[in-house]
C-alpha cells in the first residue's frame, strides 16, 4: 500500500515512507515511485553538472545516494543507489526533487523558512547559511507555529494574490544553531549521519490551509555589527524575491520563466519585503528575534488583524 | 581542451593582488576595477554558490569528503562548456583523495601560477586575517591538517579546503610535474620588481600586453588603491573579525613583530622549503 501525505497544498502518494510529511488522504496530485532513471535526459534544454532539464522534465543525480526523474509536476521516479541510506534519499527527495515538482506546477518555492503570525505567513529567506531555519526556530521556541522550512511554497489565488501553502513538521538545524538557542543536539536525530545537522520537531497545529503572505524578511548576514531592517521597494523588492527562489537554476530549463516571473511580480506587488542586516558573528539571535517580532506585530496591528 | 588557469597559493600570499591586477589587465578600463566584483572575473574554486548551482542541491547537505569527490568533475564540466580560458583562485593544496580523484582536473588544466611568500610574513598576515594571536597563526601554518572552512557545526559560503602546512602546500604544487606548467611568483619579487614579474606572469598565461597596459593595471592594483577601495566600500572577501583585508602589503613585517622564539618555530619547521625559495641564507632568514 502506498503512503499518502499532504505538503505544499498537494496530496502526495509515495512508495517510500516519508515520516517528515503529514499523513493525508485523497486522490494524489503527485506520485513518488521507485524505478530506473535514464543516464541522460533527451532533448535537454539546460545541462548542468549534476542535473539536466527541459520543459516538464528534470533529471537530478546525487552520487552514491539517488537519481531522480521529475516529470510534469506529477511524478518523481527515484532510483536509489546501492548502500544509500533512506534518510539521505529522503533529504534530497523532499528538497530538490519536490522543489522541481513545485516549479513544474508553477508554484514558486521561495528559499525561506516561515512561521504563522495571526493566521498569516511571515517568511525569512536568504542564501544558505544566512540563518533562515535558525530564525524560524527561535520563533517556534516563542510559541509560533512553523509553516515552512527551507522551501516556502507560494501560489497565486484567483485574484492574483500570493498565498503560502504550509508543509513541514520539522526544522533542520545545525549544531551551532542549536547551541545558540541553548538546545542539546544529542536530543535530536541527524538529517544524515555524516552531517552535524539535526531534525527538530516543530508541531503542525494550524492545519494545511493556505495562508495570506504577510511579510518577507531577507536575512543578510555581513560585516555590520548591528541589526538593521530596511524596507525594499520596486526593483530591489522584485530582485530579492527572484534571487531567493529555491533552485533558481531549475526555472529556465523547465520552461517556467513566465510563471516564475508572474508569481515573483505578484509577491513584489502585494507583500512587503525587508532586508535584515545582521552581523555574521555574533548571531545576536534573541535581539534579532525581538526586533523582527516587534516589526511584524506592529504591522499586523496596523493592519487591524 | 585545456582551458583552466589556476592562481594557486597558500592564503595571504598575494593572490588577491594578482587577481586584481589580472582583472584590470583583462578589462582595460580607464578606472580601477572594483574589488567587490573580483569574483565575477576570477572566482574562487571553492565557492559554494557556483558549485551548488551546478549540482542542483544545497552542497551543505553533503559532507566535506563528498564535496571534494565532486570538485574535479565539476571543474571539468564547467571548463568543457566554453572555449574561453577560465581563471580560478585556489587555496587547496594539490592533493588526491583516497579514491584517486584530485581537486584539480589535470586534463583540462592549461597551467598554474603559484604564488609563494616568506612564511614569516604569512604568519603575521594570517594572524591579522583570522584575528588570532601570532602563536596561533604559527600553529596553523605548522599544522599538516590545516583547513579553511573546516568547521562542521555550521554551513559556510565556501567549501572546505585542505591546505596542509605551509611547506606541504608549497611542495604539493611545485615539487612534482603534474602534467601542466607551474609558473612560480614570489611575493617579495612582486613587490620589488613589479613590472618585470607581472609582465612575465601575464605572458605565461597568454595575456601578453604592451608595457603601458601592464603599468596601468599595476597602478590600478596598487596597495594604496586596494586599501582605499576597502576603506570606502568594504571588501566582500574580508573575514568577519579581521579589521582590514589589505593590512600592510609589505615584506619583512615579521622583523618588528615576531619574537626570536616565534621565528625559530617557523624556520625549524619550514627551513627546507624556505631555503629552496630563497628565504634563508646560511640558515638565517632574509627579506
Amino acid at each position: 500500500m502506498p503512503y499518502i501525505y499532504h505538503a505544499f497544498g498537494l496530496t502526495i502518494q509515495s512508495e517510500f515512507e516519508l515520516p517528515e510529511l503529514i499523513p493525508g488522504t485523497g486522490d494524489p496530485d503527485v506520485s513518488i515511485r521507485s524505478g530506473r532513471v535514464p543516464a541522460q535526459l533527451d532533448y535537454a534544454r539546460r545541462e548542468h553538472f549534476r542535473f539536466q532539464s527541459r520543459p516538464g522534465r528534470l533529471l537530478l543525480k546525487i552520487d552514491h545516494i539517488a537519481e531522480f526523474l521529475i516529470s510534469d509536476g506529477r511524478e518523481i521516479v527515484v532510483q536509489v543507489m546501492p548502500s544509500a541510506e533512506p534518510e539521505s534519499v529522503r533529504l534530497f527527495l523532499l528538497g530538490s526533487a519536490l522543489g522541481a515538482i513545485l516549479h513544474q506546477r508553477g508554484i514558486l518555492p521561495l528559499h525561506a523558512s516561515a512561521v504563522r503570525v495571526n493566521g498569516e505567513c511571515i517568511a525569512f529567506c536568504g542564501a544558505s547559511g544566512s540563518g533562515k531555519s535558525t530564525t524560524a526556530g527561535v520563533f517556534v521556541n516563542r510559541g509560533y507555529e512553523l509553516i515552512a522550512d527551507d522551501i516556502c511554497a507560494v501560489a497565486l489565488d484567483a485574484k492574483g494574490q500570493p498565498l503560502v501553502y504550509p508543509e513541514y513538521t520539522q526544522l533542520k538545524l545545525w549544531e551551532d544553531s542549536l547551541n545558540q538557542s541553548g538546545q542539546d543536539p544529542a536530543a535530536y536525530s541527524r538529517v544524515r549521519h555524516v552531517l552535524d545537522k539535526f531534525k527538530v520537531p516543530a508541531g503542525q497545529g494550524g492545519g494545511m490551509e493556505p495562508v495570506r503572505f504577510r511579510k518577507v524578511y531577507v536575512l543578510s548576514p555581513g560585516h555590520e555589527n548591528r541589526i538593521a531592517i530596511h524596507p525594499l521597494e520596486g526593483m530591489a523588492r522584485f530582485g530579492a524575491i527572484r534571487d531567493n527562489t529555491y533552485r533558481k537554476k531549475f526555472v529556465d530549463g523547465l520552461g517556467q520563466s513566465l510563471d516564475h516571473f508572474k508569481t515573483v511580480s505578484a509577491i513584489g506587488k502585494f507583500v512587503p519585503v525587508y532586508r535584515v542586516d545582521r552581523p555574521r558573528k555574533p548571531f545576536l539571535l534573541e535581539e534579532l528575534a525581538d526586533r523582527l517580532e516587534h516589526d511584524f506585530m506592529e504591522s499586523c496591528q496596523e493592519n487591524g488583524s | 581542451m585545456k582551458n583552466i588557469v589556476w592562481l594557486a597559493s597558500y592564503p595571504k600570499s598575494g593572490n588577491t593582488w594578482l587577481r586584481v591586477f589580472l582583472a584590470n589587465l583583462m578589462t582595460g578600463e580607464s578606472k580601477p576595477f572594483q574589488i567587490n566584483h573580483l569574483s565575477r572575473i576570477i572566482p574562487g574554486s571553492a565557492s559554494r554558490a557556483a558549485f551548488d548551482g551546478e549540482l542542483g542541491i544545497d552542497s551543505a547537505d553533503l559532507d566535506y569528503d563528498e564535496c571534494d569527490r565532486l570538485r574535479e568533475g565539476y571543474h571539468r564540466f564547467v571548463a568543457g562548456r566554453t572555449s574561453a580560458t577560465l581563471f580560478y583562485k585556489i587555496h587547496d593544496a594539490f592533493s588526491f583523495l583516497p579514491d584517486g580523484t584530485c581537486i584539480v582536473p589535470r586534463d583540462v588544466t592549461k597551467g598554474a601560477v603559484y604564488l609563494v611568500r616568506n612564511p614569516l610574513d604569512v604568519a603575521v598576515s594570517y594572524a591579522n586575517h583570522a584575528a588570532i594571536g601570532l602563536d596561533q597563526a604559527i600553529d596553523w601554518i605548522n599544522r599538516e591538517d590545516a583547513c579553511l572552512f573546516g568547521d562542521r557545526r555550521r554551513p559556510h559560503t565556501q567549501l572546505r579546503q585542505r591546505l596542509l602546512s605551509w611547506s606541504g602546500h608549497v611542495r604539493s604544487w611545485t615539487e612534482r610535474d603534474w602534467g601542466f606548467e607551474v609558473h612560480v611568483m614570489r611575493y617579495e619579487d612582486m613587490k620589488q620588481e613589479p613590472e618585470t614579474v607581472f609582465t612575465r606572469t601575464a605572458r605565461f598565461i597568454g595575456m601578453d600586453a604592451p608595457t603601458g597596459r601592464i603599468r596601468k593595471a599595476l597602478e590600478f592594483s596598487d596597495f594604496k588603491e586596494l586599501k582605499s577601495q576597502e576603506e570606502r566600500k568594504g571588501f566582500a572577501e574580508k573575514p568577519m573579525h579581521c579589521r582590514s583585508f589589505f593590512n600592510q602589503g609589505k615584506t619583512g613585517t615579521w622583523r618588528t613583530v615576531l619574537s626570536a622564539v616565534q621565528v625559530r618555530r617557523i624556520v625549524e619547521r619550514h627551513g627546507e622549503m624556505m631555503d629552496r625559495f630563497g628565504y634563508l641564507e646560511d640558515g638565517e632568514p632574509v627579506y
